[in-house]
């Protein structure tokens, strides 16, 4: 038993390394061949001479080839260094921890209630229960499904505006106490307006519908046993680990939109600064992370749902 | 007893605020209140060394002083230096520094005051070559700096130019406080935690990236009246407008031409104009053959109508322009009128130029018989509604006359690799902000067309080549005064550019905030007289 | 077995539309009207069959609301949005196919891989999948957009290959469940050639409703991603129509109250995309009602 989890913890661990591995390295060579340079973030490169900008660049390290550039990057990060923003020479990891957590709330509670809101829906629909609220539930999920994100957070700006009279921005200094309730408006708008409510609700719906047909659910059914014991593992807990694992990429895509709208200072815009700046740290750091965490989201779908159905562990 | 002891503390505070060491100000105004202000983008670092964009810029005014300041109208005006002398051949400058200047009270810093070693040690700091800043070439110019006594500090220029003290104007920094106090890095914790002399000090940064800043007791102006100011970026323009109509936020640095309007209605704020010195332009590639005519560029600038432009998308705000120079400098030449619109005086110019053939989709025939064309580039950015108004107006204007523009649109590093490195481009519309010097050697200077250089669009003329080395190194000013007006008129008639307009910029303040005066565009140079009054606090 | 006997009583095509429940008569009704319509204004903006030319700027008229001249309005320059939303088609439609294409083309390729032989190809094409899926989307479409240029097939081809792995795990998934049942065991042990198992049986039966799905999320997508790389400034560049581009630009409109410029074309975003998701749910419905 023992050394069944060492192995696939092995195993899982060398497949992770190899991940992070292939994910910075293309995004590595994909930002060094895009033109542009970082050099521009220090100096006004047309009051220099050709020699003056090479002696920055020189300075900088960006003068070395590029997979020596990796290789060093590489080595400190062995080490735990991550190096250091080229625009701000903040160390990485601390831009990466103080925005991270911020979009990590934002993502997470989004996806929680893109998956609350698909459960209740799905579950009425199947079970027949409350016909007009399934119904209801279900058209607002499509409808939200199909707006744009970015528009649908300038909606909520501007009814809070003008009939609240207020703007949902989380403040900062000097902010009021209780402004914590405008967090809600930036994750209603990722989590219901990131165009996969819809999607998610079927996804759970017809597996709903497939599991109630299964005849041991039947057969509790007539028995008059409740449905719920039965019911959760395969109906909800399966599909709902599967999708998450898989829409995590959309939400962290969808943050960064609606981190600009909303002003919220996460590393969805870090990562969009980065990336314009061509501030290669900051961006192989932020990669870093994102692999990081959809792989965690694949490993915690996989114990589920071997934890659930036990005859899926190979 | 008690009348006593009361007595006594009120003679003890007055004699105090009269010995002017923690000095409040003695204009009458009161203390206290906060000022939020709103700005698009966030500072990449806080020190005034390594920032290299315009919050940064604007920030570090709060936070520094140099050696001379300029007062509302651009003078020069003495800051931590109170007097100083010019040699006779007008290269050695001698400053003398007041002693009161206090360095913001911070761990590890004490109470110490400027010195100058720290005058010189920020010079230094600034030319060492591990130091990447953006204000090297600015101070390329300084042969050697100095320290004659504690006091006393002593620059040497390579050479004599014009206007020399407002070029020394850079700001002092503790280079004791710095971790290498040779040169400074971007990974020194001082860019991101400074200390200064300014009337402001950093207080916080806090993780939302909003800068807060609290009053420096001890500025030798005397301390400011507002307790606090704090920079809140934005990474949306149109929510930066919001925030400031809901009480987010306090002030905008510049408005949105598209809500001036809405913002001049509103009782709650004040509109301040200020002009920087910049101006925007249509810049024509001389490595186009066409584009090389005088004709094809003259017509160019006949076609557009740039008044129409100017009044539909920024509401007039602003002033067409003749010439090379921003309208409100020194050089600008007034007598030179801006290009009419005549679309009829276009097209004859173009026949002029041998473009008289026009084909079936309506443009003008080159002699390939292919269709006479240009490509504009623009760089890609996120609010920039009113710039792909202008480019789409000009498209229209000039389908009018028989040419095709072609709008192609790249990213913003792509674009400046087309644009400074492989000059591949027909036509950039693009902005220039000068400083007082209105010096255009590098946009139009024969021998700036290189890679990275300013004079991307080729221009290549020796007789301009010859006034604009005249205009740079002469030390008489009327002398330079005239040589530009007369490369005003020159450039003018050559049109290396469609010149366009310069804007005026307008910040928004709320009422409360009284007594403002702002710098054109460094902006907060006087914040420390702005006030609130008590019960608005 | 019980096929044959559902085969002697088949009731006729209407007789089997009326017993459909109403919100999958609906669901297919306003589907099918949609993509009809869609596919109809894009024929008609490629014939150049519109009200006014998409490019006519009238400065005299911005921002105008609706009149008897201009259908739906205009916009910041004066031009017809009637005209513009149409030929927005164009910016999504041909795109949309080609990042479908690509990702359920390669999508099923390793999905197949991975379903089939798991021992040989699931690491591999697990690693690769993760690869894909770890990349930040916004991020590679930025920089492919500052090495080539603004241009939307490049960038829906960007989005088309980071959706293989959805696609791909969707078909394995299936596969892992057919397994469980046996079924392809079943198959191979009658003697059908594996070739043939794949194709008609893995692929066509049971993956054609997921390749439908897949089909009409992509398209969906297809639009709504152009929407926020136009909010950020990267999507279908002037004078080019798009949706997404139009939707942006009247965001700097929006909070003054002239909310026309930005809701038109995200209303026709929505209708779209609600009928490109409701045909295809509808049609998955029917499929798996049939036994699929």
């Amino acid at each position: 038993m023992l050394k069944r989890i060492r192995r696939a913890l092995l195993r899982e661990g060398t497949r992770t390394a190899v991940l992070f591995l292939l994910v910075t390295m293309a995004m590595f060579v994909l930002l060094n061949l895009a033109p542009g340079d970082p050099v521009a973030l220090y100096v006004n490169v047309q009051n220099l001479s050709p020699p003056e900008v090479e002696a920055v660049r020189h300075e900088l390290g960006l003068d070395r080839s590029l997979p020596v550039r990796y290789g060093v990057w590489l080595s400190r990060l062995v080490q735990g260094d991550l190096g250091h923003s080229l625009r701000s020479g903040r160390p990485v990891t601390l831009e990466l921890w103080r925005t991270g957590w911020r979009t990590l709330l934002l993502a997470g509670s989004a996806m929680t209630l893109t998956l609350l809101f698909a459960a209740v829906t799905a579950y009425l629909v199947a079970m027949g229960r409350h016909p007009l609220w399934a119904s209801g539930l279900t058209a607002l999920g499509y409808v939200l499904s199909g707006l744009p994100v970015f528009w649908l957070g300038y909606l909520a700006i501007y009814l809070a505006t003008t009939r609240f009279h207020v703007l949902p921005l989380m403040m900062g200094a000097g902010a009021p106490p209780g402004n914590w309730a405008f967090f809600l408006v930036p994750v209603v708008v990722l989590g219901l307006g990131n165009g996969t409510v819809s999607e998610v609700t079927r996804h759970l719906r017809t597996h709903l519908q497939g599991v109630l047909g299964e005849d041991y659910i039947r057969t509790a059914r007539a028995k008059g046993a409740s449905l719920w014991r039965h019911l959760y593992k395969d109906g909800f807990v399966m599909p709902l680990s599967s999708l998450l694992a898989n829409k995590i990429p959309y939400v962290l895509g969808g943050a960064i939109v609606v981190e600009q709208v909303f002003n919220w200072p996460g590393m969805g815009r870090l990562t969009w600064q980065a990336a314009s700046d061509r501030d290669y740290p900051t961006l192989l750091g932020v990669t870093l992370l994102a692999a990081l965490i959809v792989r965690t989201g694949h490993i915690i779908k996989e114990a589920v749902q071997v934890a659930v159905n036990p005859q899926l562990a190979d | 007893m008690k009348c006593a002891m009361v007595a006594g503390v009120v003679a003890g505070l007055l004699a105090l605020s009269a010995s002017g060491i923690a000095g409040g100000r003695d204009d009458g105004f009161p203390d206290g209140g906060k000022l939020v202000y709103g700005e698009y983008g966030r500072p990449a670092t806080l020190d005034p060394i390594t920032t290299n964009d315009m919050v940064g810029l604007r920030l570090t005014e709060l936070l520094f002083n140099g050696l001379v300041s300029f007062s509302p109208k651009n003078e020069v005006v003495p800051d931590l230096a109170e007097k100083w002398s010019v040699s006779p051949d007008n290269r050695v400058y001698t400053f003398t520094l007041r002693s009161d200047v206090k360095w913001h009270s911070k761990a590890g810093v004490g109470d110490r005051t400027v010195t100058a070693d720290d005058v010189v040690g920020s010079l230094e700091v600034i030319r060492q070559p591990k130091t990447l800043t953006p204000l090297k070439a600015a101070y390329e110019l300084v042969a050697e700096a100095r320290k004659l006594d504690a006091q006393t500090v002593e620059i040497t220029l390579k050479r004599p130019i014009v206007n020399a003290l407002g070029r020394l104007s850079f700001k002092v920094v503790p280079t004791f406080a710095l971790k290498n106090p040779d040169f400074l890095s971007r990974d020194d914790p001082f860019v991101q935690n400074p200390v200064g002399t300014g009337p402001f000090q950093l207080s916080q940064l806090t993780d939302e990236g909003d800068v807060v800043m609290e009053a420096n007791p001890s500025y030798y102006k005397g301390r400011p009246h507002l307790d606090r100011v704090i920079l809140k970026p934005f990474a949306d323009k149109n929510v930066l407008t919001q925030a400031l109509l809901f009480n987010s936020a306090d002030m905008v640095v510049e408005v949105n031409s598209r809500d001036i309007a809405q913002i001049q209605g509103d009782k709650r704020f004040n509109l301040y104009p200020y002009n920087a010195l910049s101006y925007a332009f249509f810049g024509h590639n001389y490595r186009n053959p066409h584009l090389a005519k005088k004709e094809v560029r003259q017509a160019i600038t006949f076609a557009t109508n740039r008044q129409e432009m100017l009044d539909s998308f920024y509401s007039g705000r602003g002033a067409l322009i003749s010439g090379p120079f921003a309208p409100g400098s020194w050089a600008y030449n007034l007598d030179v009128k801006p290009v009419p619109f005549n679309p009829a005086r276009a097209k004859e110019l173009l026949a002029q130029a041998g473009y008289s053939k026009t084909g079936s989709d309506g443009y003008l025939q080159t002699d390939e018989g292919k269709p006479l064309q240009f490509t504009l580039k623009i760089p890609i950015e996120k609010e920039n509604e009113t710039v792909k108004r202008v480019a789409l107006a000009f498209q229209n204007y000039l389908k009018q006359v028989g040419i095709k523009i072609n709008l192609e649109f790249r990213e913003w590093q792509a674009w400046k690799q087309d644009v400074f490195v492989d000059h591949d481009f027909d036509m950039v519309i693009a902005n220039w902000a000068f400083d007082d010097s209105a010096d255009i050697s590098t946009l139009f200077h024969s021998g700036e067309t290189g890679a990275w250089r300013n004079n991307f669009v080729g221009y290549s003329n020796p007789e301009i080549d010859a006034m604009i080395v005249e205009a740079k190194t002469t030390l008489d000013r009327e002398k330079q005064r005239t040589i530009n007006q007369r490369l005003h008129a020159l450039l003018s008639d050559e049109q290396p550019y469609t010149f366009l307009w310069t804007l005026t910029n307008y910040a928004a303040i709320h009422k409360k905030v009284r007594h403002v005066e702002l710098h054109p565009f460094k902006l907060f140079t006087f914040a420390d007289t702005w006030y609130i009054a008590k019960k608005e606090q | 077995m019980s096929r044959f006997l559902e085969l002697a009583l088949e009731p006729s095509a209407w007789q089997r539309v009326r017993s459909w429940p109403l919100h999958r008569t609906v669901a297919t009704v306003f589907g099918t009207g949609m993509a009809t319509l869609v596919v109809g204004v894009y024929v008609a903006s490629v014939l150049k069959v519109l009200p006014h030319d998409p490019d006519a700027m009238d400065l005299g008229a911005v921002n105008a609301l609706p009149s008897a001249a201009h259908l739906l309005g205009t916009d910041f320059v004066g031009r017809d949005l009637l005209s513009r939303i149409m030929v927005g088609t164009q910016a999504f439609f041909l795109p949309g196919l080609l990042s479908v294409s690509v990702s359920l083309l390669f999508g099923s390729l390793l999905g197949v891989l991975a379903g089939f032989w798991p021992a040989r190809f699931d690491t591999v094409v697990g690693l690769l999948l993760q690869l894909l899926e770890s990349l930040p989307k916004l991020v590679l479409i930025l920089l492919v957009v500052a090495l080539f240029r603004a241009d939307i097939y490049l960038i829906l081809l960007v989005v088309g290959i980071t959706n293989i792995p959805a696609a791909a795990e969707l078909l394995r998934a299936r596969i892992a469940v057919l397994r469980r049942k046996s079924y392809i065991e079943a198959a191979i042990a009658l003697g059908l050639p594996p070739s043939r198992v794949i194709l008609k049986h893995v692929l066509w039966l049971h993956g054609r409703g997921l390749v439908l799905i897949q089909a009409t999320i992509g398209m969906g997508e297809a639009i709504l991603i152009e929407t926020s790389l136009s909010y950020l400034g990267f999507g279908v560049q002037e004078p080019t129509p798009s949706w997404g581009n139009m939707v942006a630009l009247g965001k700097d409109y929006f909070f003054r109250g002239e909310l026309w410029l930005s809701t038109v074309p995200a209303g026709a975003i929505l209708l779209t995309v609600l009928g490109f998701h409701l045909l295809g749910d509808a049609l998955l419905e029917r499929l798996e009602a049939s036994g699929a």
